[in-house]
């Protein structure tokens, strides 16, 4: 961990070569994610979009190492991912912080673990150090359960951020969010990002959210059998204003075009399961008996 | 206004709800509400608490035992007092055997002080009792004589004219040799009338008797406790002698010096004898010296009394308790984390969780008595004789059996919800726990153990109450000295007084049981980690 191998910057950092997921014994296996590639530069920051059960989260399980392809392989900086590892920080949906800790004792958990030659004092520096960045400094003695939503999300953030990861696998990350507190939210990862640049992937279904965060939004197609189709780059000058954003004709343009194509594979999708009319088998009650004393059609005769 | 919320927050804690609208009372807050609230959570349970008394007080006098009648709420209380004086005499002749020089003077002179006020006190009460005593005579007589009197005559007077009747019938019986058939008829049906008539009157006889018997029902308070009074001072001035015994010619002081002045003499006199002497006087001084080492390290003998008999049953109930926790937790971990550990061990725990404590005693009565076949001389046991504080409570075999005992029979609550605490745990976290590549042990202590926490506490709770409970019940088996021996002893006893102390038993093992429950409860919302709790 402590080498980084100096990587030639044209070449994928992350990929996703040829991936499939399954299901289910071999004969009947239903593939989640389906012959799946993914090319990720470094320091790129990608947002991956789709509707909410076309295997998101598998996604990034994949990613992340926290779950294996049945087929195809995963790699970072060349080498196969086999298991999770702080290199590839993830920040869950659920925040999934520990309750019983502190915001402090959580993030503490993770730099202890990930570092564990820092000195008492350099431990201390580090952890507040990202509690400020996230401006949580004044809750850093509290619960979780004494935070708001989007404070918690923040001790998420700053828990990954933390470990100092090469790659940000972020998993829907804002979409317990409120609108406020989500477009605050995505303006401090974006700072964030802009001041240390990361590899990052992002998965959403928001696409405003999208196009402010992302370089490339790559869609990914309706489950089962999903998978990646070709990317819309985002050509928007950084540092990117949402105020002043909506007025761009880019924007305008990327938000039509994405917006039209997931609604165009909304209906193909409808489409195709219309075309797919299973015939129910019969169902008809056995016995005709009064189900029960209350039944009133049977005590009025 | 925080130190309102820092206490409504503890009452909250402990549980104690009921006390929070009279907090809020005292502070103002929606009196109205307030008021509904406490008669709710307090006015209605103490008159349903009230009317519990009143109902027992009512009925328990109507049934009759071997013990006297069942004990009412007021007896129950005095039997609670006489529990006390016991134990209070007897750590007072404890203490007043090891008193020395001024101290016990001035002791024996305070007690010698009050067995003279006791003796006037007593001649007093006996007085009162034979008032009472008298009072009663003649209230018995006004309200039972009558009564008496009327059955009695009216038994007399229906006798005189049964006889009468009889008489007159069997005279006239006599001159109807040669009467007609009608005659006869006649006759019979004058000895139906006089069958029926003789029916009538045992029927009013019987009511009498039963009016006769019912005064004799009648009871008298004022006997009763003019008694009891008289009772206590006994006791009182029992105790008093024996006290003063041994603050005066048996103490341990005195006796020490009797037996110096002595041992002094008979060197004197050895020093000086002539041959034949020699041998005697010298062991005479040993056997002096003997008495005077054994004398003083001795100590008073004193009986079980029920308050330490409290304290052995909870060192006994927690030794179980942390035998159990030290069992099952390990265990029920091992099965949260593996199911293959959980199919193993689901067949024992449903095997032996319904078995009785009164089936384990014996069986470990007898194994604990494999591993100590001479208890007095038990290194294990005899380590417990060295610690402070236990060794008051005299550690033996029957004590660790019911330990054993209440392990074996409350240790399955816990084991079950550890193990369903630990197989809670949030998926996500496990997820965090892979990324940080957390490993085994950190994991379990992490994550894992913290997650399950507030379901073993909850199981802990439940193992304590059952442990409390069997506990009782081994004790009494096992003769192990404890509540359960107490209730042992007044069961064989059989004495109404030690009726009535079985009953203040109940409510001492009630008690107790409730504070151990509301301990744990406190306990537990101390580690459930999502209830608003300040920790640390």
């Amino acid at each position: 961990m402590s080498t980084i191998t100096p990587f030639p910057t044209s070449a994928p950092f992350l990929a996703l070569n040829d991936v499939s997921v399954g299901f289910g014994p071999e004969n009947k296996r239903v593939n989640v994610l389906e012959n799946t590639n993914l090319e990720v530069k470094e320091n790129e920051f990608v947002a991956i979009i789709g509707f909410s059960g076309s295997g998101k989260s598998t996604l990034v399980s994949l990613l992340a190492g926290l779950q294996r392809p049945t087929t195809g392989t995963v790699t970072m900086a060349g080498e196969i991912v086999t298991r999770p590892g702080p290199r590839r920080g993830v920040m869950f949906q659920s925040y999934s912080l520990l309750p019983w800790l502190s915001v402090y004792r959580n993030i503490e958990l993770a730099v202890k673990q990930v570092f564990p030659k820092k000195s008492k004092v350099e431990l201390r520096e580090h952890i507040e150090h990202y509690i400020e960045m996230v401006h949580l400094t004044p809750a850093r003695d509290k619960k979780p359960h004494e935070l708001s939503g989007g404070m918690r999300q923040r001790v998420s953030l700053a828990r990954t951020l933390s470990m100092q990861p090469e790659v940000l696998l972020l998993d829907e990350p804002l979409s317990a969010l409120d609108a406020l507190n989500r477009a605050v939210l995505q303006d401090e990862i974006l700072q964030i990002w802009e001041q240390q640049k990361k590899t990052v992937v992002i998965i959403t279904n928001d696409v405003d959210e999208a196009i402010l965060m992302a370089d490339r939004i790559i869609p990914l197609t309706m489950g089962p059998r999903a998978n990646l189709d070709t990317a819309f780059p985002v050509g928007l000058e950084r540092p990117r204003d949402r105020r002043t954003l909506t007025e761009n004709p880019e924007y305008k343009f990327l938000k039509t075009e994405i917006t039209s194509y997931l609604v165009g594979m909304n209906r193909t999708a409808n489409e195709s399961r219309d075309s797919r009319i299973v015939t129910m088998p019969e169902v008809s009650p056995r016995d005709f008996n009064p189900v029960s004393k209350n039944d009133r059609s049977v005590r009025s005769r | 206004m925080s130190a309102k919320y820092t206490i409504l927050k503890g009452i909250d804690i402990a549980g104690l709800n009921f006390l929070s609208p009279v907090v809020r009372l005292a502070t103002g807050e929606e009196p109205a509400k307030q008021m509904k609230e406490i008669g709710r959570l307090i006015v209605i349970p103490t008159l349903a608490f009230l009317a519990f008394f009143w109902l027992w007080a009512v009925v328990a006098p109507k049934h009759r035992t071997k013990s006297g009648e069942v004990p009412t709420p007021s007896v129950v209380w005095d039997a609670r007092a006489g529990i006390w004086r016991f134990h209070n005499y007897e750590t007072a002749k404890q203490d007043g055997f090891l008193l020395q020089g001024k101290e016990r003077e001035t002791e024996l002179a305070r007690a010698t002080a009050r067995i003279a006020e006791v003796g006037m006190l007593e001649k007093i009460a006996r007085q009162q009792l034979t008032a009472a005593r008298e009072a009663s005579t003649v209230k018995f007589d006004t309200t039972v004589a009558p009564a008496k009197n009327a059955y009695d005559t009216l038994r007399e007077i229906s006798r005189e004219s049964r006889k009468g009747r009889t008489a007159a019938l069997k005279a006239e019986a006599a001159t109807l040799n040669t009467a007609t058939e009608e005659a006869r008829l006649a006759f019979l049906q004058k000895l139906r009338d006089t069958q029926a008539r003789t029916e009538i009157d045992k029927l009013e006889l019987a009511k009498l008797k039963d009016r006769y018997e019912e005064a004799q029902e009648i009871t008298f308070p004022e006997v009763k406790d003019a008694t009891r009074a008289n009772t206590v001072l006994a006791e009182e001035k029992q105790f008093l002698v024996k006290y003063i015994d041994m603050l005066g010619k048996d103490s341990r002081e005195l006796k020490l010096a009797a037996a110096k002045t002595k041992l002094k003499e008979t060197r004197t006199s050895f020093l000086t004898a002539t041959e034949g002497d020699l041998y005697r006087l010298g062991s005479g001084i040993i056997k002096n010296e003997k008495f005077i080492k054994t004398t003083a390290s001795s100590k008073y003998a004193k009986p079980w009394t029920l308050p330490k008999q409290i304290v052995r049953s909870l060192l006994c109930v927690f030794a179980g308790f942390l035998l159990a926790s030290a069992i099952a937790i390990p265990i029920g971990i091992l099965c949260g984390l593996s199911a293959t550990f959980m199919a193993a061990m689901t067949p024992f725990i449903a095997l032996f969780k319904p078995v009785s404590p009164l089936v384990w005693l014996p069986i470990i009565m007898i194994i604990i008595g494999g591993f100590m076949p001479d208890p007095e001389n038990n290194a294990f046991l005899m380590f417990f004789d060295k610690v402070p504080f236990i060794k008051n409570y005299k550690i033996d075999p029957m004590f660790l059996s019911s330990a054993v005992t209440v392990a074996l029979c409350s240790l399955w609550a816990t084991l079950v919800n550890t193990a369903l605490g630990v197989g809670a745990v949030d998926k996500d976290h496990m997820n965090v726990a892979r990324v940080l590549r957390l490993g085994f042990w950190s994991r379990l202590f992490k994550i894992v153990i913290p997650t399950a926490l507030p379901l073993i506490f909850a199981g802990l709770r439940i193992s304590l109450g059952v442990g409390w409970m069997v506990l009782v019940a081994a004790e009494i088996l096992s003769t192990s000295e404890g509540i359960g021996k107490f209730v042992n002893d007044m069961y064989t006893n059989g004495s109404s007084e030690s009726f009535a102390q079985m009953f203040v038993v109940v409510f001492i093992v009630g008690i107790i049981g409730m504070l151990l429950d509301r301990i744990m409860v406190v306990f537990q919302r101390l580690v459930s980690f999502d209830s608003a709790v300040p920790a640390g």
